[in-house]
Parts: structure tokens; C-alpha cells; sequence
């Protein structure tokens, strides 16, 4: 029932934004900037850089909001969606990606204790994010926090399978040393 | 596999996603507002641009056309100058090589006027020997006047005479502004240009220093000679064909990325000058006009495209089927298909999403037999080029 409804809002909304309507556009932008900010911000780790892209990410949502069939998916996923596009565009277009298979052997990652990582401070952690290489942090935003496939990510970035999942724990494994380091460091 | 680890930065993430303020709706509306004006602005200059090229081809089509009659005017002129005088009576049927105004009262001598050095002839003599000889034969050959006649051809006037403008001889540019409905539909104009055109024009339009403009001329000397309205034969019919002009809405199917079924319904509309001698001394001049609609069925692969270029080639068939037909007053019917074989190349820039033009040059080759004489049938493979506008819709 409430997905129905859900669907409903945002049919009726992506259809006052398809007809031009401003203040349906000024909804669906203060409704979605912040999922699409933080999407801008894990991609490329800038703030400045996040902002301006999600100027971008707007203008191409909304020129392309005729498109947006409410049945298939969510105004949310469907924006984030484009999101994600625009920003491995934009860093493939600047040649951020280094895509190396990892062929090392894969030990188990040390995950940090629970009762300690609750007290890591978010706006750390988003840092952490931030600071993984281009390559590591696309593809750990994308499997973990967009729920992409390795299947999907491949064809997403033109890469084998075998090859994001490598990415993926490697990129594991650094946030995990780096979260354990800062507890360590501040005795949480 | 997610992990606990994965599930709790997730969570943190969303967190912060629900509790974040970020967003300058003012900031945003005024960039906006910026990039659809570019949009609008991309759009335009593409379109303006093919509009002008298309207006320069019109009216480059249309200086040639201007300038085929001044050469006709410039060779009717030189006839005027380098024709020998004749100072006698002149038979009735020798008017329809003269223009009218050009026929001063007749005085003695019979003879020609051959300027300077050129020697004399008796034009009695060469007007009897023309009537009396089995064929033409060029009256140089016959009385050893060595003199270049200029070649005359002969266009009936009735004061609204037709003039012709001499014809490209081989292939016709053409330019084309097209539209695309549904999968990609798009019409299409196509309008050749630079070949030659039916015109009307009268004698008076074309004051000539010292010569008297008493009446209007009933015909004129260009090109080549009318043998045959020496010899008093009849009947015989000529033909003149413009290029088709053709107008026609298209639908293409997208059966694969790069594989696409071209098919639609064109209008063609064949003009041409039909002159028969009906008499020695009379020529009667008609339009003859073709209405044929055409079923076209084209495969176009794209062989290469790069972000908005796209290269293709493609080849199919078409049939075309005449509805109407008419020559001066008589309507004419023809229940023949006709079966035509296409091959084309052609590049594509597409502007915008919706919006691309293109330069297609094509051939194609008639296989099919028709009664009705027209450009097409004169000239069954054909080399042509289309420049126009696609709008995908």
C-alpha cells in the first residue's frame, strides 16, 4: 500500500516536472539533493566538486524526467541511478580509474568491533570514503551502498567481474585498517 | 556477500543522507535556466545552418538556372549577329527559323549579306536546293561556303513561348529536409537543382538595340537545325525532361542497433517538354506531366558511428505507379509499375537527440519499361544526392 502510494507520488510528480511545472521541480530538487550530494560526494571525495556535479546530475534529471516510468522504478532509484552514470562518466572522462586485478592472496578482513565502530563519527567515515582511491571507492560505493552486482559493476565499468571483486576487498581492507587505526588512535 | 561492516557504513551513509541540508534551488533554477538556453541555442544555429545551406543551393540552383537563359539570350543574340542578312522574299516556311522581329521587309538584292570577306551566295538557290534535297544537308557542303552556320534549334513562341535552359548532362545534386515520426520517421523534400527549368518569356523582354520590336517574335533560332521542318516532314516528336521532383514521408524500423528498414510513401512529379512538328512550318510545344507515387523498401546498415556521427549504407528497391498523367490536354495513362534498384551511402551528424542532418548520395536503376517518356526513362540509373534535415520525434 504504501509502495503503491509511494509510486503514485512520484508518478505525479515526475509528471508536473515533465510539464514544466516549477514548483514540482523545486520539490523533486529539495526532496532528492541530499541523496544526490552524498552520491556526488562518495564518488569523488570533493565537496566542491560534489556540488557542482549535482547541479549537473539536476539539469539531467530533469531533462530527462519524460522518461521515468513509475512502474518499473522509484523516483529515488531512478534518480540515483542517472547519479551514478553521470559520475562514472565524469570520472572516466578525467581517466580516474586504474582497474588492476588483484591477484594477491585474500586474507580475512579484520572488521572493526561493533560497540567500538558505533562511536566512529559519521562524518569520518564519509572521509575514509572519500579518501579510498578513484577505482576503490567506485566500486565499494557502488556494491555496498548501491547494491550493484559484481555482474553489473563490470558492465558498468567495462571490467571483469573477477576484477571488481578484487577491487572490492581491497578496498575493504583499507577502510577497515584505516577505521581500526582511528579507533586505536582515539581508544574507542 | 555484504558484510556487518557493509551493512553499517550503509546505514551510516543513509544517515547522514536523511539529516543533510544541501541545495540552492535559486542557484540552481538561474543555472538551469542557462543550460536550456544553450540547449535551445544548439538546436537553433544547427538548424539556421542547414536552412542557409540549403537556401545557397536553392539559389545557386536558381543563378544557373538564370544563367542557362542569359546563354540562350547570348546565343539567340549571336544568331541575331552572325546569321547572314537575307534580302528577299522569305518562304513561309523559313520563318520558323527566324524570329519574327528579325524579318525585315524583303529589298533587293536576293542575296546574302556575308560580312567582309566572306563569300556569296545566291539564297534562292540555297533555299531550292534545301527544299529539293532528299535530306538536309548543310548548305555550306552544297555551295562551298565555308562560313560556320550556327546550329539552330527553334522554339515556338505563341508570345508566351517556353524556353528552354540546357540540362545538366550527368548527375543532380539534390537537398532535402526530412522528419522522422515514431521509431525514426521523417519526411522528405527533394528538389534538384542546377539542371533546367520551363520558363515563359516573350520577345519584348528582350530589347536588342537596333532591332524594331513591332510585334512579338512567333519563334526562335537556337541550337541546332530542325532538319525535318525543311524536308516538310511531320510528326515527329521531341522530347526535353526536367529532373523529378520529389516529395515523400518516410518510417524507419530499427530492427537491430545499426540495422534499419526504410520504407514510405514518395510523390514524383516528371515535367517535360514535348514539341512535335505537325507541319512544316508549325511546331506545337506541350508539357507533359507524370504524377507517380513510390513505394520504397531500403536496408540501411550503420557501418560507423561515433558519439552524434553515424555512417551508412544501405540498398533496396522501390515501385513507383502512375496516377496521373497529361500531355497539354490530353490525359494519358500508364498501368505499369516501375521497378527501381537503389543503392546509397550516406553520414549523419545528429545535432541533438532530436534533430540530425545528413548528405545521402544514392543511385538507382530503372528495370522497368513505361510508355510514357520522362527523365527517368531517358536516364534509367541515376546518381543523386540528398542533403537534408532528419527530426526524430
Amino acid at each position: 500500500m504504501k509502495d503503491k502510494n509511494l509510486a503514485n507520488h512520484d508518478a505525479l510528480l515526475a509528471a508536473k516536472c515533465t510539464k514544466g511545472d516549477n514548483r514540482a521541480r523545486e520539490q523533486l530538487y529539495k526532496d532528492y539533493a541530499a541523496r544526490v550530494y552524498m552520491l556526488c560526494m562518495r564518488y569523488t571525495g570533493d565537496s566542491t566538486l560534489a556540488e557542482d556535479l549535482m547541479q549537473d546530475c539536476f539539469i539531467r534529471i530533469f531533462d530527462n524526467i519524460r522518461k521515468y516510468d513509475s512502474n518499473k522504478a522509484s523516483l529515488k532509484t531512478w534518480i540515483s541511478h542517472i547519479t551514478v552514470n553521470l559520475l562514472i562518466d565524469h570520472l572516466r572522462r578525467n581517466k580516474k580509474f586504474t582497474f588492476v586485478s588483484i591477484d594477491e592472496q585474500r586474507l580475512d578482513i579484520v572488521e572493526p568491533e561493533y560497540n567500538s565502530l558505533i562511536h566512529v563519527p559519521q562524518d569520518v567515515i564519509l572521509k575514509m570514503i572519500a579518501d579510498l582511491p578513484d577505482s576503490k571507492r567506485t566500486v565499494f560505493n557502488l556494491y555496498c551502498l548501491e547494491n550493484y552486482t559484481h555482474k553489473e559493476i563490470a558492465e558498468l565499468l567495462g571490467i571483469k567481474e573477477n576484477t571488481s571483486s578484487s577491487i572490492l576487498y581491497k578496498a575493504r581492507v583499507i577502510l577497515a585498517d584505516r577505521v581500526n587505526a582511528y579507533i586505536k588512535e582515539k581508544g574507542l | 556477500m555484504k558484510t556487518d561492516f557493509d551493512k553499517y557504513i550503509s546505514d551510516q551513509i543513509q544517515n547522514i543522507e536523511d539529516n543533510l541540508q544541501v541545495g540552492n534551488w535559486g542557484k540552481f533554477q538561474t543555472r538551469y535556466a542557462r543550460h536550456r538556453g544553450v540547449k535551445m541555442v544548439r538546436i537553433i544555429i544547427p538548424v539556421v545552418a542547414a536552412a542557409s545551406v540549403i537556401i545557397v543551393l536553392l539559389l545557386s540552383g536558381i543563378n544557373r538556372i538564370d544563367n542557362g537563359i542569359k546563354r540562350i539570350d547570348d546565343n539567340y543574340l549571336l544568331i541575331a549577329e552572325t546569321t547572314p542578312t537575307i534580302r528577299t522574299e522569305v518562304p513561309a516556311f523559313r520563318k520558323v527559323f527566324m524570329p519574327s522581329h528579325r524579318h525585315q521587309e524583303p529589298t533587293k538584292p536576293d542575296t546574302f549579306h556575308i560580312p567582309d570577306s566572306q563569300p556569296q551566295i545566291d539564297a534562292e538557290t540555297l533555299i531550292q536546293e534545301n527544299v529539293d534535297a532528299p535530306k538536309f544537308e548543310h548548305a555550306t557542303k552544297k555551295d562551298s561556303i565555308h562560313q560556320p552556320i550556327p546550329s539552330y534549334d527553334y522554339f515556338d513562341a505563341d508570345n508566351d513561348a517556353t524556353a528552354y535552359i540546357p540540362k545538366k548532362s550527368l548527375s543532380i545534386s539534390s537537398i532535402g529536409i526530412s522528419g522522422s515520426q515514431g521509431l525514426v520517421g521523417y519526411s522528405q523534400f527533394d528538389m534538384p537543382f542546377g539542371a533546367f527549368q520551363l520558363r515563359t518569356s516573350y520577345a519584348e523582354e528582350k530589347p536588342r538595340g537596333d532591332i524594331s520590336h513591332e510585334k512579338p517574335r512567333d519563334s526562335i533560332l537556337v541550337d541546332k537545325p530542325v532538319d525535318n521542318i525543311v524536308l516538310g516532314e511531320t510528326e515527329e516528336v521531341k522530347y526535353r525532361h526536367l529532373p523529378p521532383i520529389t516529395v515523400g514521408v518516410s518510417l524507419a524500423i530499427n530492427f537491430t542497433q545499426r540495422l534499419v528498414l526504410i520504407t514510405g510513401l514518395d510523390y514524383s512529379l516528371y515535367l517535360s517538354e514535348k514539341k512535335e512538328i505537325i507541319s512544316p512550318d508549325k511546331v506545337r510545344i506541350e508539357r507533359q506531366q507524370l504524377h507517380y507515387l513510390g513505394l520504397p523498401f531500403r536496408l540501411n546498415y550503420t557501418i560507423y558511428s561515433k558519439k552524434s556521427f553515424e555512417w551508412y549504407a544501405g540498398g533496396g528497391f522501390k515501385v513507383d505507379k502512375c496516377i496521373y498523367a497529361k500531355s497539354g490536354d490530353e490525359v494519358l495513362k500508364e498501368s505499369n509499375f516501375l521497378l527501381s534498384a537503389l543503392l546509397t551511402t550516406g553520414i549523419q551528424y545528429n545535432i541533438t537527440r532530436n534533430f540530425s542532418i545528413y548528405c545521402e548520395p544514392y543511385c538507382s536503376y530503372l528495370f522497368s519499361d513505361t510508355g510514357l517518356p520522362s527523365y527517368r526513362s531517358e536516364k534509367p540509373f541515376e546518381i543523386s544526392a540528398s542533403l537534408g534535415i532528419r527530426v526524430n520525434l
